[in-house]
């Protein structure tokens, strides 16, 4: 499988009032063609922001914005943003939204919707641009008569349809989901994973899954990466990550995961996530790692375990 | 040789009939002479009676010559007075009106403040005479009523109804427009400085609290004086100046959420810009809530018009309810009684507001449906 988009040591800083928060510190990771890698992580680890920095929808107060990212070949960093818009920008890379269910417009219809991104980047004539938003309404599994509908007329179910109908109505290899499956209820929820995995043999698409819930990214993914305080801390295998997590955050992570028919109390990690504006030094996850020691204070390597497997920790390294 | 005079006689006759109550108000005439020669010119008015009152006895040369018998003291007045004091035996007091002479009942009552009019048929006949063979003339005499139309008319005779009706469309347009245009730049605006915030914001918002404190009426008064205004460079000034203000504020803080909505996040993501995003996505979005305000507020700019014409600072040229009340109002309606005269506009006026309010407050039900359950 052939490596459609990596990163390295991309960064992105945001200015405040308190200082700057470093949201995305130093992440490099690459996804394949097809393939799906879940990024995990707790609320405000910088997960949204890397999906951000990858569709560079950035807020105005952005500090730093560096590394560099390599998409099908093109170095993304070196794109103005007119040429990111015209080049990348939902033709190779889209993005579904966190909340999508309430992105879409209540006052003007579905339709116009999904041709926006066709009229605004791939110069489609208005009627072109409906003709294939027929054909892409129905590949999410809505009847074409929907597109003349509003929004507020669709269940939640039917909306995240048409968001991912969005994402993928000009065929771009990547799509970032941003808590898809967020604000939606169990049935509709595997409903929704269900149509991603067609969705992805049928497209040949590469997902970017963001996600807190890992029971539904355990359901999807191939690969997982597990995030803390801006830093990519473990990478790996689908498999092996539910299994045997390498990383004390993973394994705490993990097993903060309910589990139904056992009598064990649900452990959480004590302490919280450092502040993103003054990181602990060396190991971020020193202050709360039950595993601590002296030489945590000094930046963690990143060890690769086995030809799959990435983790930053000194556990690790000393071997 | 033998030098021969050739002279032209002309006789013209003319009959109408008056069958009304009241004496009309005011009788002019029009001699119209086209001749190369001075032309003597007799005017005969036959009452139904058959008396013949001598009106004119003229030489006129070529051209056209106004006359209003019901004005001046004229020869024909104290010549009929004589002969029907003498007729009907009575001793006069003083001179008969030149309206009871030609048009007045040959009874007792002609001398009385309440002169019945003769009912029947007059005949106008004119005799001229000239030495020019090619002579022409001819005459046309109007006789005006008391009131005519469905709003009466005012001092100078012109129907009012027409005054009314003509301003219609151009009320109707100046508040529609005023109101549509105000509104939406107005939204525009609001719509730019929430969206870009920041210097942008403060800009706008500083500019708009300058204007907030300007008074309107005077700088209006200002441009008139140093500017010709039309009704259109009216409608230009007002929602130059109408723009601002508090409803500014309200569309600002109504952005302000809307900004914030997923939705624009969403179209953020897919790469419109910002005009679009302003276009598309926040400005309809309180759509629903501002078409009745637009409706609501039209009769407020006719009003307005009315206002700005009633202090003469509106365009003089064209005809609008304002300008008739201002007529009426130069004219001492009041005082003289013309109480039609401010009627029919104010009417008018009363009408458009109460129109637009019901279909405002109508589409407001429509557009927010939750008021029904209040």
């Amino acid at each position: 499988m052939s490596e459609i988009l990596k990163t390295e040591d991309l960064r992105l800083y945001y200015r405040t009032s308190l200082g700057t928060v470093k949201a995305v510190d130093g992440v490099s990771f690459s996804l394949r063609q097809g393939e799906t890698l879940a990024i995990i992580g707790e609320s405000g680890c910088g997960k949204s922001s890397l999906a951000r920095a990858l569709i560079r929808f950035l807020p105005r107060n952005v500090a730093e914005f560096s590394g560099s990212i390599f998409l099908d070949g093109v170095d993304v960093m070196k794109l103005s943003d007119a040429d990111y818009d015209k080049r990348i920008r939902w033709k190779k890379i889209s993005y579904v939204t966190q909340a999508a269910i309430n992105s879409l417009n209540p006052v003007i219809k579905v339709v116009d919707h999904l041709i926006e991104p066709l009229v605004l980047h791939l110069n489609m004539s208005k009627k072109e641009a409906v003709e294939h938003a027929k054909d892409v309404i129905k590949k999410v599994g809505i009847a074409e008569e929907f597109l003349w509908r509003y929004p507020f007329e669709l269940s939640g179910g039917m909306r995240q349809r048409v968001v991912i109908a969005l994402s993928i109505i000009s065929n771009p290899k990547i799509v970032i989901l941003d808590e898809p499956t967020s604000a939606l209820d169990v049935m509709t929820q595997a409903n929704i994973i269900n149509l991603l995995k067609e969705l992805k043999q049928k497209l040949n698409l590469s997902y970017i899954f963001i996600t807190h819930d890992i029971a539904i990214s355990s359901e999807l993914s191939d690969r997982i990466a597990v995030m803390y305080a801006g830093q990519i801390v473990e990478i790996g295998p689908a498999e092996r990550m539910y299994t045997d997590p390498l990383h004390p955050y993973s394994k705490g992570l993990l097993n903060s995961v309910p589990r139904l028919r056992e009598d064990k109390p649900v452990v959480f990690i004590p302490g919280t996530p450092p502040s993103l504006i003054n990181p602990p030094k060396g190991c971020r996850f020193r202050p709360r790692c039950p595993f601590a020691k002296p030489i945590c204070e000094k930046d963690p390597p990143v060890v690769r375990t086995s030809p799959e497997n990435f983790v930053r920790c000194w556990l690790y390294g000393e071997k | 040789m033998e030098a021969r005079l050739k002279v032209v006689y002309i006789v013209l006759e003319a009959t109408f009939k008056y069958n009304y109550d009241t004496l009309p108000s005011q009788i002019v005439r029009w001699l119209f002479i086209n001749s190369s020669k001075p032309v003597y010119v007799t005017i005969e008015w036959i009452k139904p009676e058959g008396t013949i009152v001598n009106i004119s006895r003229l030489v006129l040369n070529q051209g056209e010559f106004y006359a209003d018998l019901t004005k001046g003291s004229q020869d024909f007045v104290l010549e009929y007075t004589r002969y029907i004091a003498t007729k009907l035996g009575i001793t006069p007091e003083e001179e008969l009106s030149n309206l009871a002479v030609l048009m007045g009942k040959e009874d007792p009552d002609i001398f009385s403040k309440d002169v019945k009019p003769s009912k029947g048929v007059y005949k106008i006949v004119v005799r001229a005479e000239s030495s020019d063979p090619n002579a022409d003339v001819d005459i046309k005499v109007n006789i005006y009523g008391t009131l005519y139309g469905l709003a009466g008319t005012d001092e100078y005779r012109r129907d009012l109804f027409i005054a009314v009706a003509w301003g219609a469309p151009i009320a109707l347009s100046f508040g529609l427009l005023a109101s549509v245009l105000t509104t939406l730049i107005q939204m525009f605006i609001a719509a730019t400085s929430a969206w870009f915030g920041g210097v942008v914001d403060n800009i706008i918002q500083r500019l708009n609290e300058i204007f907030m404190i300007l008074p309107f009426l005077p700088i209006v008064a200002m441009i008139a004086l140093f500017y010709r205004l039309t009704i259109w460079s009216l409608l230009a000034v007002v929602v130059a100046l109408g723009i601002w203000g508090s409803g500014m504020k309200t569309f600002r803080a109504m952005f302000l959420q809307i900004k914030e909505m997923p939705y624009i996040e969403a179209a953020k993501a897919y790469g419109a810009g910002d005009l679009r995003i302003i276009i598309r996505y926040m400005i309809p979005r309180v759509m629903p809530m501002i078409i009745p305000i637009i409706v609501i507020s039209i009769p407020s700019y006719v009003f307005l018009e009315a206002a700005l014409a009633l202090l003469g600072l509106s365009d003089p040229t064209t005809i609008t309810w304002g300008k008739t009340l201002e007529e009426a109002y130069a004219g001492a309606a009041m005082y003289r009684g013309y109480y039609h005269w401010i009627l029919a506009p104010a009417a008018m006026l009363f009408l458009i507001s109460i129109a637009f309010a019901s279909i405002g407050y109508t589409l407001d039900r429509v557009f927010n449906p939750r008021l029904k359950e209040m």
